[in-house]
């Protein structure tokens, strides 16, 4: 679980990874299902099924893998590819 | 050790990486999409969606993900 308030400390979000296998590649923006989630965490910590039990919105995300590329460096040597470019990382 | 801790502000940061480098006359260019790179020996050259051609001494390519799943390798497996 990854959670962060916002600069204005208006909102506060939680990126809440599970191995459920929902959603689609390159979709932001689809509604999640918060029963699932809920029911995902439920053997978490009671302050945090707290705080879940009051999340009255949630988007779906579909985390996949980037293939690695053969090489950083082109062949002629004068082009290079960084940072998530290069490797993506998981948010 | 007693620590601090800063978050930085998504939007502010790049903002003000911008304007530190705009001071040491770094020059950019927004609003012109790259179509490909040309990868020669000595001189590789970025190719604009608008036909324009820069050359350079070097090319770093740095736009995340979003471009490389575009490109499917292409960028250096495909250079000519």
């Amino acid at each position: 679980m990854i959670a962060a308030s916002s600069s204005d400390d208006y909102q506060y979000s939680m990126a809440l990874y599970h191995p459920g296998n929902m959603g689609t590649a390159g979709d932001w923006k689809s509604p999640g299902d918060l029963d699932y989630m809920r029911e995902t965490f439920k053997d978490f910590a009671p302050a945090m099924r707290i705080v879940l039990d009051i999340v009255d919105r949630g988007d779906v995300w579909k985390v996949v893998e980037v293939p690695p590329l053969p090489s950083w460096i082109s062949k002629g040597g004068n082009v290079v590819i960084i940072g998530d470019a290069a490797h993506g990382m998981t948010p | 050790m007693l620590g601090r801790s800063y978050i930085l502000s998504r939007r502010g940061y790049p903002q003000l990486l911008f304007e530190e480098a705009e001071k040491r006359g770094v020059q950019f260019r927004f609003g012109s999409p790259a179509e490909t790179i040309k990868d020669k020996a000595e001189r590789p050259a970025l190719i604009l969606k608008n036909g324009s051609r820069i050359e350079a001494d070097l090319i770093v390519v740095s736009d995340g993900t979003y471009y490389r799943i575009k490109l499917q390798y292409s960028t250096l497996s495909g250079l000519e």
